[in-house]
Formats: structure tokens, C-alpha cells, sequence
């Protein structure tokens, strides 16, 4: 799974992205997800950083995500 | 806002290198002053997180030659050469979107652009010609000047792709993301390194955190980009395919595809549309993988510095700037 094909499952797939959020290493291990270490280590801060965050809901008024990308 | 130290002196520095250039040919008055305002537009932006940047930005060869072991002071003419150039690009840039700045020099500098930009390039090229004479061995100084012709080349490259491309894949999106801003950081950073005389493993460090920096940069833009207001212009307006909407045409199914497409085409006339096309693509996860790539790409800088020096305090402040990149939007 490519990094693009991850990010548009977080938002496109709810129960995915909350499994996501509560056990990362399981859901990646389980779905077979391949990623580099630069990209799990990425995904591991994205997660933390947004983890009180509906990834599945964001919309315009929820404010640039910009600010929450960097650990 | 982390403060660099580098703040009080270095913006002077950089102006008193291109005035020396300035001063030695027999310019007229009035295209001297037209260069002038070149510079001072910088500090003078109302973002201030924005002008604080350039400012870092322009420290990076000096910090990188200092990270590598090098004596920082014999990196000012680069660094004030490749701040030339990053002030030409930012032009050219400019001239290429149609998207000129709002100040009092507006008139000047959108009916001169391209003379001053050319005249910015000579004058980086100008400072490299220095080198010689002051000091810096002819082998460095002749790998230098090589280095930096060879980026403007690969920068041309690149922004020539980007005009001429209008609906360009993920992957073009990120070799032109790479040509155009991560291999001009990857010339400031290599360059101190260079400088310092380290070795080929550690000028690759260096050249790869750079390339890294450079890329972030790009992303944060187009990441703000696709937050802004419609008040802004901005790349989604122009209809620009930038990173976030090659993301979009390349994860959503044809027909969605479409609909966005349509949207981008409506834009520059709607603001309707446009908020529509940005609403499709942050729905669509546009944002979340704008951010998966940078930290990807942060994790790599950062891993590429930590391999190439030692721990000092001018790696120090080449992380702070790594990290203030990542936060934009932030300050």
C-alpha cells in the first residue's frame, strides 16, 4: 500500500482509521500494509499528533492541519 | 518564534555583498535602486513567520559549512549568492503564476521582473567569481560555481516542466517538487560543506538534508495552499496542479476524478468551485497525505544531518529550521 493509498483509507474508511488511531503496529501487521521505516515512523507521529482528531471528518472549518505535522 | 542569532547581521551582510557587486560596474542610478528593492521586500513582508524564514533560509550554507567543520564566516559570499538567486527564482516564480505581491515597489517590480531577476543571477554569479581572490582554493571555488549552474539548470528544468505540464501525475508532481525547491536548498547546504572541505560522505549528507528541506518547503506551501481563504489567490484558483491535486486525481475513482477536474477548470472564475475542488480534496485525504509526506521527509533530513555531523550548535539551529519549516501555518 502506498503512502497516497493510506491517506485516502484514513479518511475514506471509518473503521479503519479508529483501528488505526488505537493500534497502529496490529492494523498494519494484519492488513499487510508495507511501509518504508521514514514512512511508519511518519504515520506514527501523524497518528499522535491527531489523535483526538475524526480523520474521517475534516472539512474546512476544522482549521489548516499544518500546524499539527510536526512532532 | 525560535530567534536566530543570525538575524541582526546577516540580512546586512547579504545586502552589503550584492552592493559591493553593485558598485564595482557602472549601473545607472535608477536600475541600482530598482535592485535595492529587490532585498529589503524580504523583511518588510507583513508575515513575519514569512520573512523569518528567508532569513534562515539564507543562513543555511553558513551553518551547514560550520556544522561540517568548517569556519563559518568563509561561507557569507555563497550564502549571500544563493540568497540572490532564491530572491531571482521568487521573481521569475512570480512572473510565471501571474501572481504579483501587493507594495509600494508593485509597479516596478511587476513591469521589470525579468531584467531584474537576470541582473539577481549575474550577481550571484558575480559573488562566485570572487571566490579566488578571496581566499577559497580555485578547485573548491570551481566545484562551486559548477554546483550552482548546474541548479539553475535543474531548477529551469523543473519550472519549465511545471508550466508546460498542466495535469501532471503524483510522481512528475514530486520530481518537479525535487528540481525546483529541494535541489536549490540541497546547493545551499552542500555548499558549506563544500566549503569546509569535508569529505564526498559528508557533503552527501548535507546535500540530502537540504533536498529534504527543500521538499518540505514546497509541501508547506502547497499544505497552506489548500487551506486558504478564497480571499487569496492561490495555486487551486489558477487552476495549478499542484501536489495535493495530483494526490486527488490519483486516489479518487474516475468519476470523482472528474468532478474535481471540472471544479479546477471552473476555479479561477468561481469562488464557488473553488471552495468546492478544496473541499473534494481534503475530504479526499489530501491534506492527511501532505502531511504523511513530510514527516516522511523530515524523518529523512534529520537522519541525513545526524549522519553527516557531529552534534554543535550550528546543527542545532539547521534542526530549528527543519522543525520551524514543519510548522508553518503555525507563527
Amino acid at each position: 500500500m502506498t503512502l497516497e493509498t493510506l491517506a485516502y483509507r484514513i479518511v475514506t474508511d471509518l473503521k479503519f482509521a479508529s483501528q488505526l488511531q488505537k493500534d497502529p503496529e496490529t492494523v498494519i501487521q494484519e492488513e499487510g500494509i508495507e511501509l518504508s521505516e521514514e514512512e511508519y515512523q511518519a504515520l506514527l507521529i501523524f497518528l499522535a499528533k491527531n489523535h483526538q482528531r475524526n480523520l474521517t471528518s475534516l472539512d474546512l472549518d476544522s482549521g489548516p492541519l499544518g500546524e499539527n505535522w510536526s512532532d | 518564534m525560535i530567534q536566530s542569532p543570525f538575524d541582526s547581521w546577516l540580512f546586512p551582510a547579504i545586502l552589503s555583498e550584492a552592493e559591493n557587486t553593485w558598485v564595482r560596474t557602472d549601473l545607472d542610478p535608477r536600475f541600482h535602486a530598482a535592485l535595492q528593492t529587490c532585498l529589503p521586500v524580504l523583511p518588510a513582508a507583513p508575515d513575519s513567520w514569512n520573512s523569518h524564514r528567508w532569513l534562515s533560509f539564507s543562513a543555511l550554507a553558513i551553518l551547514c559549512c560550520e556544522a561540517a567543520g568548517g569556519v563559518s564566516g568563509d561561507a557569507l559570499p555563497v550564502a549571500a549568492a544563493w540568497t540572490l538567486l532564491y530572491l531571482a527564482a521568487h521573481l521569475v516564480d512570480s512572473l510565471s503564476d501571474c501572481q504579483m505581491e501587493t507594495g509600494p515597489d508593485l509597479a516596478l517590480r511587476s513591469i521589470d521582473l525579468p531584467t531584474l531577476s537576470t541582473g539577481l543571477i549575474a550577481s550571484a554569479e558575480w559573488i562566485l567569481n570572487t571566490l579566488s581572490d578571496r581566499g577559497v582554493p580555485h578547485d573548491i571555488a570551481g566545484r562551486l560555481i559548477f554546483e550552482f549552474n548546474r541548479t539553475i539548470l535543474q531548477m529551469c528544468s523543473g519550472q519549465h516542466l511545471d508550466l508546460i505540464l498542466q495535469e501532471p501525475d503524483l510522481q512528475q508532481s514530486w520530481r518537479m517538487a525535487e528540481a525546483k525547491s529541494g535541489e536549490f536548498f540541497a546547493l545551499a547546504c552542500k555548499s558549506g560543506a563544500i566549503l569546509a572541505k569535508a569529505d564526498a560522505g559528508q557533503i552527501e549528507c548535507f546535500q540530502e538534508f537540504g533536498l529534504h528541506l527543500g521538499v518540505i518547503v514546497q509541501i508547506s506551501d502547497d499544505l497552506r495552499d489548500l487551506w486558504r481563504n478564497g480571499a487569496e489567490k492561490s495555486d487551486i484558483s489558477a487552476g495549478k496542479w499542484s501536489l495535493p491535486v495530483t494526490y486527488a486525481m490519483k486516489v479518487l475513482p474516475k468519476e470523482a476524478a472528474e468532478i474535481l477536474r471540472n471544479l479546477l477548470r471552473k476555479a479561477a472564475d468561481s469562488a464557488e468551485a473553488e471552495s468546492n475542488a478544496r473541499k473534494k480534496m481534503i475530504d479526499n485525504g489530501a491534506a492527511v497525505y501532505m502531511m504523511l509526506a513530510g514527516q516522511k521527509r523530515k524523518y529523512l533530513a534529520s537522519a541525513a544531518l545526524q549522519r553527516g555531523c557531529l552534534a554543535s550548535a550550528a546543527r542545532d539551529q539547521l534542526l530549528a529550521i527543519l522543525e520551524r519549516v514543519a510548522k508553518m501555518g503555525k507563527e
